[in-house]
């Protein structure tokens, strides 16, 4: 027989709202409104006629009880916090669950939106017995700070009924578990209300009694629905679960307990996120190259963000001094009320080829320098340059993306046939180089009308392309020095006016 | 009397040649490319430290850091330049244009911070800044993050801009000549400040110095008679 343990959560939207709310707390500022924020009651309501479902321990103190109306929890103090149930959270959190259990523990079937339930049988081979593999799990479990019930059982019906209402019960033996559940109460089930009706009048109390009948006889009296369930519960009948399989993405969603107006605070709950998305990465032997931040604000659209790194990391300080320099440029239209975070692209670790034994002190690498940059900068304030294939004064230069590899090869050669690089010029060479490739190594951003008066030294150049597209152009160019010294590139064009356009510095 | 000295070297006050003689032997000083520039300096432009030039736009400032800067292994960030950098003609010039990163930040301040930034990273060998008034504070703080990184930075300002002194490693007034261009060393850590003298830049860039135009006599046809305005 297959040993089962169920995991049940009875809280996850409670809890995950305390976590976000110790994560709001900066360190060190303990004031005292922070402590009594904390401290404030609080529950979780739901359902359409507004029920208690959640409540912490401050809550129950003041006697309010899961199933009650909000008004009667309400009434009990002015300092409730209320928070609507978000199926939706709790299923995706859940997930999330499943993943962190994932890293030791292989068969793992959800029940969403508050169970969890594991395989124990095939791991009892990996782990020494069945306690040392519950001190796992409680070890593995308890750094995410969830509140949970569990219990073994030998069908996945049986360990469910168990968790949920025996709690704290784990055995190997049968017969243990087989009197827990006997003791169990018949609406601990879950039937549908007629057949529970049915089962009352009959005289059933207890799921011991319910036993007591052998299958033949219940399947007389009862419907076939019965008969099935009670043999699933009995392990009769195999019970159809399907494994929770790692997702390929990594995606997270947290709900903040105070909106934040002050983006300085957002640290402490991003990098949480951020170091969850680091043991992802980690483990997939990958690194993240784009980030989305999502912040979800009150009454406004939600801000994303999109964060990038030329050169891949998984580090979460890394990524959240980026994440700083995107959020000092972002003004809010509303107060946060919940952040998302998603790897946008991913890619593999490259590993770096440098000279270990080099003394350098700085230890950022171009990307990384990039990446800062432009998120503080903006992504057009930060460029390379490129040279391209065309005659165009304005379109030989280009701005690409930074440290991207050297543009096409330029097909022209110098007139003269000697590139500038470094060696000096033999004398014949300079006679003949009047006309040599001169280009000015900084052009205008937009072409200016020459002002003032110019002595020309060189030229003219004539520049006469670009008739097949609307940018066809036809210039004299001259190399001209004002009465300043300062050399500059000016052309005349059809119209004998006189324009600068470069400046050679 | 030992004892007092040990205090005052303990509060920073007693600045020792001796100390900066050694750190110059270890070369970290890089050749300029221009051999009597190099004599002039001792050495070239230091490593990392920052470097003060006083000029006008446009009389051969950047002609005079190209060869230095295209011998450099690590990137070369060019801050807030006063026009577009022409990648045609750097290519032309022997320049590897994919290690050139320009950046136009929206204010001064920002512009102080991405030096700062390139200075420290440890992935820039030189950055080049156009900036106008500078503070000592800022000035010390671009020192130190480019002593961190073992970054350059050349500093490039009208003179009316530069009054009064900063804490700079090299300070260079530039202004233009028949042949280049006119040196004046302003200030120089370690060492005196020298009279001006000119530099000749006509072994590389013949066309750009006024003498090579004087000198030659023969000249297109065409040009003279643009020359003339005909």
């Amino acid at each position: 027989m297959t040993l089962w343990l169920y995991l049940h959560f009875p809280a996850i939207q409670l809890d995950k709202l305390k976590m976000a709310a110790q994560a709001q707390t900066p360190d060190g500022v303990q004031s005292g409104d922070d402590l009594s924020a904390l401290s404030r009651p609080c529950i979780i309501v739901g359902g359409h006629d507004n029920k208690v479902m959640q409540l912490d321990q401050a809550a129950a103190q003041l006697g309010i009880k899961v199933g009650m109306g909000l008004a009667g929890a309400a009434a009990r103090s002015r300092e409730l916090l209320v928070h609507p149930y978000d199926e939706a959270d709790e299923k995706r959190t859940i997930r999330e669950i499943a993943q962190w259990l994932y890293l030791i523990t292989a068969d793992i079937a959800l029940f969403a939106p508050q169970g969890l339930l594991l395989k124990v049988s095939g791991m009892l081979a990996m782990y020494r017995d069945l306690s040392h593999y519950l001190s796992t799990l409680h070890a593995h479990l308890d750094t995410q700070s969830f509140s949970y019930r569990f219990a073994c059982g030998y069908s996945p019906e049986a360990a469910r009924l168990l968790a949920e209402h025996h709690g704290a019960l784990v055995s190997q033996d049968p017969k243990v578990l087989e009197s827990a559940l006997l003791g169990l109460p018949l609406t601990a089930l879950s039937l549908p209300a007629k057949a529970l009706e049915q089962l009352r009048r009959v005289g059933f109390k207890t799921v011991a009694d319910l036993f007591a009948l052998p299958l033949v006889e219940l399947g007389k009296r009862f419907d076939c629905e019965l008969v099935q369930y009670v043999s699933r519960l009995r392990g009769k009948v195999p019970h159809p679960v399907t494994f929770y399989q790692s997702e390929p993405e990594f995606e997270r969603h947290l709900p903040l307990l105070y909106e934040i107006e002050n983006l300085d605070w957002l640290n402490k709950p991003l990098l949480k996120l951020l170091v969850q998305q680091e043991q992802f990465l980690r483990l997939r032997n990958r690194h993240a190259t784009q980030l989305t931040l999502t912040l979800h604000q009150r009454d406004a659209e939600p801000l994303v963000l999109s964060i990038g790194r030329g050169e891949g990391t998984d580090r979460a300080d890394l990524w959240l001094t980026l994440c700083d320099l995107k959020l000092s440029t972002v003004t809010l239209s509303g107060p946060v009320q919940a952040i998302g975070l998603k790897v946008a692209q991913m890619c593999q670790p490259d590993e770096l080829m440098t000279d270990l034994f080099a003394e350098r002190r700085g230890t950022m690498t171009p990307a990384g320098l990039v990446a800062v940059l432009q998120a503080r900068l903006g992504e057009q304030a930060v460029q390379g340059v490129k040279a391209c294939d065309d005659l165009r004064p304005e379109r030989a230069s280009a701005y690409c993306t930074p440290l991207s590899v050297s543009g096409t090869p330029l097909s022209g050669t110098p007139l003269s046939g000697t590139p500038l690089s470094g060696t000096p010029l033999s004398d014949d060479m300079m006679a003949s180089s009047a006309m040599r490739y001169l280009r000015p190594a900084f052009l205008l951003p937009t072409i200016q009308p020459l002002q003032h008066k110019v002595t020309v030294h060189l030229g003219p150049e004539r520049i006469c392309t670009g008739w097949w597209d609307a940018h066809g152009i036809e210039r004299d160019y001259f190399v001209a020095q004002d009465q300043q010294g300062r050399w500059l590139w000016v052309f005349r064009d059809r119209q004998q006016r006189w324009f600068c356009h470069g400046i050679f510095s | 009397m030992s004892n007092l000295i040990e205090r005052l070297q303990r509060q920073d006050l007693v600045w020792q040649g001796t100390g900066l003689a050694d750190r110059q032997q270890q070369g970290v000083l890089t050749a300029t490319g221009f051999a009597e520039l190099d004599k002039h300096l001792q050495g070239g432009f230091p490593a990392a430290g920052v470097v003060d030039l006083h000029t006008d736009l446009g009389i051969g400032e950047l002609r005079l850091l190209l060869p230095s800067l295209m011998r450099q292994n690590g990137l070369t960030a060019v801050i807030s330049p006063p026009a577009r950098l022409n990648a045609d003609a750097l290519q032309r010039t022997g320049m590897d244009t994919s290690k050139l990163l320009e950046i136009t930040p929206g204010c001064p301040q920002e512009a102080l911070w991405a030096a700062e930034q390139c200075l420290k990273s440890g992935a820039c060998n030189s950055v080049l800044l156009w900036h106008g008034e500078l503070q000592v504070h800022q000035v010390k703080r671009l020192q130190l993050a480019a002593q961190t990184g073992e970054a350059c930075l050349y500093l490039l300002r009208y003179a009316h801009q530069a009054q009064g002194t900063l804490p700079v490693s090299l300070s260079l007034g530039l202004s233009p000549h028949a042949r280049g261009l006119n040196i004046t060393i302003k200030k120089r850590k370690g060492g005196w400040a020298q009279a001006q003298f000119a530099l000749d830049l006509s072994s590389r860039w013949p066309e750009l110095t006024e003498h090579f135009h004087t000198q030659s006599k023969e000249m297109p046809e065409a040009a003279r008679q643009y020359r003339t305005g005909r």
